[in-house]
C-alpha cells in the first residue's frame, strides 16, 4: 500500500509529458499535504500533552488530573479548545493593535515550521521501476524519510526559526500596553536569548560528530552498523540516494532541484558530480561513533536539555509568565483562541526541544533491531517501528520536563541569566575544545600519546589563543568585579586598551618571527610561554582587585564620589551594610 | 551590573544607568499578595526603590461592631482576624477576657487549650509553607503541604464543627470536651508529622534554586527589628530570643519544655528554618500536654452575661504570626467600652519598606512571603 | 494554677518615683489596667517622658507594643504599651488630649512601630500627631472626613461620609442615619454634662442599646 503511494506518486513526478504549470502544480500540493500531515497531528499532540501534563503533575501532588471526560480524561483537550474558542475575545484600548493581535502568530507558527525539518523515521524502499532511461522496469533503491523537505542545513533552519519565537513574545508584551506584560515580555527575551547561545554551541558539537547540517544525516551517523556490514550499507545508501542510472538532468526527481537543466556538457558533468558527492560523502572524514551522541556529548545533551527548557519559559525557568509576581507576564492581556495560540505554543516548543534533542543526542528514530529485522534496510513495518520508537523518545523527553515542572521552584531571572552566562556558556566552550580534540583523536582514549600533537595543536588550539585569552580577562573578571570597573572606569579602560595593544603586538610579532624561522616545536614553546606572559599580565591588572575581594574590603570612593558627597557612610557589619547593636541580656530574660 | 551593587547601594543610587523610575501597582488583586493588599512600588527597571502599602480592603470594622455585643458574643468575630490561625485568635480574647472579669480557668481546660494552640500553630505553619513555596514556582510541596494540614482541620472539625473559624474557646475553657476519637487522632498525627518533615527537608531544604532564592534575601537587622515592633518568627530570625511563650508566659507553659528557635543572620531563609523549627517544638508540646492531661472540667462557670469590674487590659500571646494583644476596656457593664487587636501582622509590615529597598520585584514576593501576612488581622 | 504574672521589674519603682518628680503633672494609677503599672499623661509632657523611658538607663523601654485610643466622651486617652526586651516587664503610659482637634507629639522616632498604630488612631479617632512623616488614613478611604471609633459616630455609617453611590444604599438609610446621628450627638452632650456635673458616670447610664 505504502509503496504504491510512493510509486504513483513518483510516476507522476518522473512523468516528463505533465506540462509545466501542472509540474508545479504538484510540488505546491505535495509541500502542503506533507505541512498538513505534519502540522496537524502536532496539535492534536499538542492539546493531548497539556492533558499529560496534568496528569502528571496531579500525581506528583498525590491527587488524579482531569478524570470525567471520556474516562481519563481523553476529551478534556478537546473540551478546553472548544471553551476557548467560544470565549469573548477582549480587546483592551490603547493597544498597539497590528503587534498586539500578530503576536500569538508570530509565536506559534515558526514552532511548527520547525518541525517541517525532523525525521520521524526512515525506510529503504525497494520498487520496480521504469525510470526514463532504463530499458525494462528495474528495482530501484528509494530512501524516505519522513520528514518534509530533507534540507542539507536542518539544523541551521530549526535554530533560525526557533529564535523567532522570542519577537513574537516581545511583540506580546509591547502591544499590550499594560507594564507586566512589558515585564515579562523583557523578561522572557533577555532569558531566550542567553539561553540560545548554549543552545547553538551544543548543537555545534553534533553537527561537528556528524558532519553534517542535516538532521537525516545526524540521525544515519547515529545508527550502529556492525562492523562487516558497513560496505553494503553504503553501497544501499549510495544507490538510494541517487538510484542506479537516475539522471539528474530530467525533471521529476523530487528530491533535487532541476538546475541542471540549463547546464551543458562538462558543466553538467561536474555539477551532478559535485550532487553525487554531497549525498555520497557520507562519511566524515574522521568518522562518526556510531553510536547516539549522548554517549559522547552527554555534557552537551545536558547544557542542551537545561537551555531548551529555558528557551521555552518552562519551570524552572518560566518567570516570564510567573504567575505569583507578574500575574501570568506578557500574555495577561489575551483571551481566547489567541492566548490559546500562545499556551499551544509553548506546550508545542517542548515538543520541538525534545525531537530536537531526540534527533541530536538520543538517536531520532533508531531503535533496536529485533531479530528478524534486518540491521541494515527497512521496510514499511520498519517504518512504523522507527516511528514508535521516535514517539516514545519524545514522550519521555516531554515527561522530564514536566517532571521538572513538578519539582523545581522558581529561578529570579538575574539568576537565570546568571546562569546561562556564567555556568553553561563556558561549560560549553570547554565542551567544545574537549569534543573538538577527541573527534580529531578519532575518540581513541587510549591512544591519546600516539596523535600528532603538532598538527593537533596547529589545527585546533592556534586559532583560539587570542581569543581565550581575550575571554579569560572578559568572562571571569569583568562581571565579578563589574562594579570595580565601573567605578573606576576611567582608569582601567586605558590600562585595559594598552593590554590589548600589547597581546596584538605580541601576537603580531611573533607570527612574523616565526615564519621567519619556521621551526615548530620551537614555536610551540615560546608561545606558551607567551601565554603565560599574558595570564601575568591579567592578573598584574587586577592584582588590586584580588587582593581586595579576599580582605573583605569595600571598594574605595574615587576623588570625585567623595567630592560629590557619594560617600558610602555606613559601614559593614556581619549581616552586610547595615548597622548592628548587641543588646545586653539583663539577668531579668526568662530563658 | 545593577545586580553587583549592595543592596542599599541600588536603593539610594539616584539612577542606574540612565534608566527613568515608574510606579507599579501591585494591586489588591494580586495572586502574591496573600489577601487584599495593595502595594504601590516605585521602581527603577526591576529594583524596588520604596513600597508604599495601602490597607482597609478587608476592613470590617471589628472595633465599632464589637461595642455592641456582650464579651461572649464577640468572641466569633475574633475568629475571623487570622482566618488561617483561628484557635488562636479566640485564646487571646478568651484571655483578656478572663483577666478583665478575673474567672479562673481549670487546669485541664488549659491543657486543651495548649494542645489546641500549638496543633493551630503546626496547621498554620504548613499552610504558610505550601503559600510560600507555591508563590515561588514548587506546585507540589504546596500541595502535600496543604494535605497534611486537613489532618489538622478534620482533628478540628471533631471538636468545634466548623473547619476555618472554629470559636472553640470561650471565656472560662473550651468549648467541648477532647474526646477519644479526636485524642486518637491528634497522637495519630503527631506520629506521622516526622515523617512528613523529613520529605519536606529533602524536596526543600536541599533544594538549589530555593535557597538561592532565600539566602540573604530581606535581611532584617535586631535593632531595626526591635524598633520597628516585629515580633514572632520574624524577630526570632535576627537573633532576638522572644517568644511570648517564655518571656511573659500565659496559660500553662511554663509546665512545658520545648525550645525556641532563633537564628543570627535575618534573612527569609533564617525565616523558613525557624518555621520549620516550630512546627516541630509544637509538636514537642502537644506529646508532653496529651501524655499529661489531667482530669476535671474543660470549662468554668461563668455567667451568662459576664460584668467585669471597671478597668482596661492587655493581653497577648503568641501567635503563629507574631505577637497577638487585646486591649479591652470595660466601663462595668455587660458590654465592652473599647476592644482593640493589636495585629502582628500589621506591626510586621511595617519593615517591608525598609527591607525591600533595593531588591528586585521577584525578591519581593519572597520577603512577603517569609513575613507571613493575613490580610484579616492586618485589617481587622 | 498559672503563676501569676506582674509585669513590673525591680527598677519601676525608682523609675516611677523619678517620673513623679520629674513631671509633677503625671498620676501613676496602679488599679487601672490589669497587672500594669499606668502613668496617666498631659500632651506636653509626653514627648519628655516618652525619652526618658526610652533612654533610660538600666532598664530602657525599647519596644512599643500597642498603641491604642480610648473614648472617654469629655477627652480622649492614647495608650502606648511599653515593655523591655529581653526583660519584659513595662509599663503603660497613657496620655489624655482634647477630643476636637487633638495634638500629641509623635514618638515615630523612637520607636519606628509608631508609624501605622498613630495612623490608626488618627483615623478612628481625629487625634493628630506632630512629627510624623506621613500622617494619613490607614484603613479608612482617604475622603472621608470623619473618625469613625468616636462614640457620636453612628453605627451604620455617616451619610456625610458616603464614599458608594448612592444606588447602592438600602431605602431610608439615609434619613435613618441622620436621625441617628442627631441622636447621637445629643446623647453626647448629655453624657458630657452627666460627667462633668457628677465627675463619675454611672456604669448603668454609660450606654444606650442603639437597635
Amino acid at each position: 500500500m505504502f509503496t504504491w503511494i510512493l510509486r504513483e506518486s513518483y510516476k507522476i513526478g518522473l512523468s516528463p509529458t505533465i506540462p509545466a504549470w501542472a509540474h508545479d502544480l504538484w510540488f505546491v500540493i505535495m509541500g502542503l499535504l506533507i505541512f498538513a500531515v505534519i502540522a496537524l497531528p502536532l496539535i492534536i499532540a499538542v492539546a493531548y500533552l497539556t492533558l499529560w501534563e496534568r496528569k502528571i503533575l496531579a500525581w506528583a501532588h498525590y491527587r488524579l488530573g482531569p478524570n470525567r471526560a471520556w474516562g481519563y480524561g481523553f476529551l478534556q483537550p478537546l473540551l478546553d479548545a472548544v471553551k476557548l474558542l467560544i470565549k469573548e475575545d477582549i480587546v483592551p484600548v490603547c493597544v498597539d493593535w497590528p503587534v498586539w493581535f500578530l503576536a500569538p502568530i508570530v509565536a506559534f507558527t515558526p514552532m511548527v515550521a520547525c518541525f517541517l525539518a525532523i525525521p520521524m523515521s526512515n525506510a529503504f524502499v525497494n520498487m520496480k521501476l521504469q525510470l526514463p532511461g532504463d530499458t525494462e522496469p528495474v528495482m530501484h533503491v528509494f530512501q524516505v524519510p519522513m520528514i518534509a523537505g530533507n534540507l542539507n542545513i536542518g539544523l541551521l533552519f530549526i535554530l533560525a526559526l526557533s529564535s523567532l519565537v522570542v519577537v513574537g513574545i516581545f511583540m506580546a508584551g509591547w502591544g499590550s500596553n499594560n507594564k507586566y506584560s512589558l515585564f515579562g515580555g523583557m523578561r522572557s527575551a533577555a532569558q531566550i536569548i542567553s539561553y540560545e547561545v548554549p543552545v547553538i554551541l551544543s548543537l555545534l558539537c553534533v553537527a561537528l560528530l556528524a558532519g553534517s547540517l542535516s538532521t537525516v544525516d545526524i540521525v544515519k551517523a547515529q545508527k550502529f552498523i556492525p562492523p562487516g556490514e558497513m560496505k553494503t550499507y553504503l553501497e544501499l545508501d549510495r544507490l538510494s540516494m541517487s538510484g542506479s542510472g537516475f539522471d539528474y538532468t530530467k525533471r521529476g526527481d523530487y528530491l533535487n532541484l532541476d538546475y541542471f537543466k540549463n547546464l551543458e556538457g562538462d558543466e553538467k558533468i561536474i555539477a551532478a558530480g559535485k550532487l553525487y558527492h554531497r549525498y555520497n560523502d557520507y562519511v566524515n572524514t574522521q568518522g562518526s561513533p556510531r553510536l547516539p551522541f549522548i554517549i559522547p556529548l552527554f555534557i552537551a545533551f545536558i547544557i542542551y536539555f537545561i537551555a531548551g527548557v529555558a528557551e521555552t519559559n518552562r519551570s524552572p525557568f518560566d518567570l516570564p509568565e510567573g504567575e505569583s509576581e507578574i500575574v501570568a507576564g506578557f500574555h495577561t492581556e489575551y483571551s481566547g483562541i489567541k492566548f490559546g495560540l500562545f499556551f499551544l505554543g509553548e506546550y508545542g516548543n517542548m515538543i520541538l526541544i525534545s525531537a530536537i534533542a531526540v534527533t541530536c543526542f538520543l538517536g531520532g528514530y533508531l531503535g533496536p533491531a529485533i531479530p528478524g529485522m534486518s540491521w541494515i534496510t527497512a521496510s514499511t513495518g520498519e517504518y512504523i517501528y522507527y516511528f514508535f520508537w521516535f514517539i516514545l523518545k519524545v514522550c519521555l523527553l516531554v515527561s522530564v520536563m514536566v517532571w521538572f515542572r513538578a519539582t523545581f521552584p522558581r529561578l529570579r531571572v538575574d539568576q537565570l541569566t546568571d546562569f546561562a552566562w556564567k555556568a553553561l556558556l563556558p561549560i560549553s566552550f570547554i565542551n567544545i575544545l574537549i569534543v573538538g580534540y577527541m573527534h580529531f583523536a578519532d575518540w581513541n582514549f587510549i591512544s591519546i600519546a600516539e596523535t600528532n600533537w603538532i598538527l593537533w595543536y596547529d589545527n585546533i588550539v592556534r586559532p583560539f589563543e587570542y581569543p581565550f585569552l581575550r575571554a579569560l580577562m572578559l568572562l571571569f573578571f569583568v562581571p565579578i568585579v563589574s562594579d570595580y570597573v565601573y567605578r573606576y572606569r576611567k582608569v582601567i579602560m586605558p590600562r585595559f586598551i594598552y593590554a590589548e595593544i600589547a597581546f596584538i603586538l605580541a601576537f603580531m610579532g611573533y607570527d612574523i618571527f616565526t615564519l621567519w624561522f619556521g621551526s615548530k616545536t620551537f614555536e610551540i614553546v615560546l608561545r606558551c610561554l607567551l601565554y603565560a606572559v599574558a595570564l601575568f599580565l591579567t592578573i598584574w591588572m587586577w592584582r588590586d582587585v584580588i587582593l581586595a575581594m579576599r580582605s573583605g574590603q569595600q571598594f574605595p570612593n574615587l576623588p570625585e564620589e567623595e567630592a560629590m558627597g557619594m560617600v558610602e557612610k555606613v559601614k559593614p557589619g556581619p549581616l552586610g551594610v547595615q548597622e548592628t547593636i548587641e543588646i545586653p541580656t539583663t539577668s531579668y530574660a526568662r530563658e | 551590573m545593577a545586580f553587583t551593587l549592595t543592596r542599599i547601594q541600588r536603593a539610594e543610587a539616584d539612577t542606574i544607568e540612565d534608566s527613568e523610575e515608574y510606579i507599579l501597582n501591585m494591586g489588591p488583586q494580586h495572586p502574591s499578595t496573600h489577601g487584599v493588599l495593595r502595594l504601590l512600588l516605585r521602581c527603577d527597571g526591576e529594583i524596588v526603590k520604596e513600597i508604599k502599602p495601602y490597607f482597609g480592603y478587608l476592613h470590617r470594622c471589628y472595633s465599632k461592631v464589637v461595642e455592641d455585643l456582650t464579651y461572649v458574643q464577640g468572641v466569633p468575630y475574633s475568629d475571623r482576624w487570622d482566618y488561617l490561625a483561628s484557635m488562636t485568635n479566640n485564646h487571646v480574647n478568651c484571655l483578656a477576657i478572663e483577666k478583665l472579669a478575673g474567672i479562673e480557668v481549670p487546669r485541664r481546660a488549659e491543657y486543651i487549650r495548649v494542645i489546641i494552640a500549638e496543633l493551630q500553630r503546626i496547621a498554620s505553619h504548613l499552610f504558610w509553607f505550601g503559600t510560600q513555596v507555591n508563590d515561588l514556582g514548587g506546585y507540589t510541596p504546596f500541595m502535600w503541604a496543604v494535605r497534611h494540614r486537613e489532618k489538622i482541620v478534620d482533628i478540628f472539625e471533631e471538636l468545634s464543627g466548623a473547619r476555618l473559624t472554629y470559636h472553640y474557646m470561650r471565656p472560662g475553657g473550651v468549648m467541648r470536651d477532647i474526646n477519644s476519637k479526636a485524642g486518637k487522632w491528634i497522637e495519630e498525627f503527631i506520629k506521622e508529622l516526622p515523617q512528613h518533615m523529613r520529605n519536606y527537608d529533602d524536596l526543600i531544604m536541599g533544594n538549589e534554586i530555593l535557597l538561592v532564592r532565600m539566602d540573604g534575601v530581606g535581611v532584617l537587622t535586631s535593632d531595626l527589628a526591635i524598633k520597628y515592633g516585629i515580633s514572632g518568627p520574624v524577630l526570632r530570625a535576627t537573633g532576638v530570643k522572644w517568644d511570648l511563650r517564655k518571656n511573659i508566659p500565659y496559660s500553662v507553659y511554663p509546665e512545658f519544655d520545648f525550645e525556641i528557635p532563633t537564628r543570627q543572620k535575618g534573612c527569609s531563609l533564617s525565616r523558613w528554618e525557624i518555621r520549620i523549627e516550630e512546627i516541630r517544638q509544637s509538636a514537642r508540646i502537644v506529646a508532653q500536654a496529651l501524655m499529661t492531661l489531667p482530669a476535671g472540667d474543660y470549662k468554668a462557670k461563668v455567667p451568662r452575661a459576664i460584668k467585669p469590674p471597671k478597668g482596661d487590659v492587655y493581653a497577648a500571646i503568641e501567635a503563629p504570626r507574631g505577637e497577638l494583644g487585646m486591649y479591652m476596656v470595660s466601663d462595668g457593664s455587660t458590654k465592652p467600652w473599647r476592644v482593640h487587636c493589636r495585629s502582628s501582622c500589621l506591626i510586621n509590615l511595617t519593615a517591608l519598606n525598609e527591607i525591600t529597598r533595593g531588591a528586585p520585584i521577584a525578591d519581593l514576593i519572597a520577603i512577603l512571603g517569609s513575613i507571613d501576612i493575613v490580610l484579616g488581622e492586618t485589617d481587622r | 494554677m498559672p503563676p501569676e504574672v506582674k509585669n513590673t521589674y525591680p527598677e519601676i519603682e525608682s523609675c516611677l518615683k523619678e517620673i513623679a518628680e520629674s513631671f509633677p503633672a503625671v498620676e501613676i494609677d496602679r488599679e487601672r489596667v490589669r497587672e500594669q503599672v499606668a502613668v496617666l499623661v498631659n500632651p506636653s509632657d509626653l514627648r519628655k517622658l516618652m525619652e526618658k523611658l526610652y533612654n533610660w538607663k538600666e532598664y530602657p523601654l525599647n519596644y512599643l507594643r500597642c498603641i491604642t485610643a480610648i473614648d472617654r466622651l469629655t477627652h480622649i486617652e492614647v495608650v502606648y504599651v511599653l515593655i523591655n526586651i529581653p526583660g519584659g516587664g513595662g509599663l503603660t503610659v497613657i496620655a489624655r488630649c482634647p477630643r476636637e482637634d487633638g495634638k500629641l507629639p509623635s514618638v515615630f522616632d523612637l520607636w519606628h512601630t509608631a508609624d501605622f498604630q498613630e495612623r490608626e488612631v488618627f483615623d478612628f479617632f481625629g487625634v493628630q500627631f506632630e512629627g510624623h512623616p506621613d500622617l494619613r488614613r490607614l484603613l479608612m478611604s482617604e475622603e472621608i472626613k470623619g473618625h469613625p471609633l468616636l462614640k457620636d459616630y453612628p453605627k451604620g455609617g455617616d451619610p456625610d461620609d458616603l464614599v458608594t453611590m448612592k444606588a447602592y444604599l438600602p431605602d431610608g438609610w439615609l434619613e435613618k442615619m441622620q436621625a441617628e446621628k442627631e441622636r447621637l450627638k445629643q446623647w453626647l452632650k448629655d453624657e458630657v454634662e452627666k460627667i462633668k456635673s457628677q465627675g463619675t458616670v454611672k456604669p448603668e447610664e454609660k450606654k444606650e442599646k442603639k437597635e
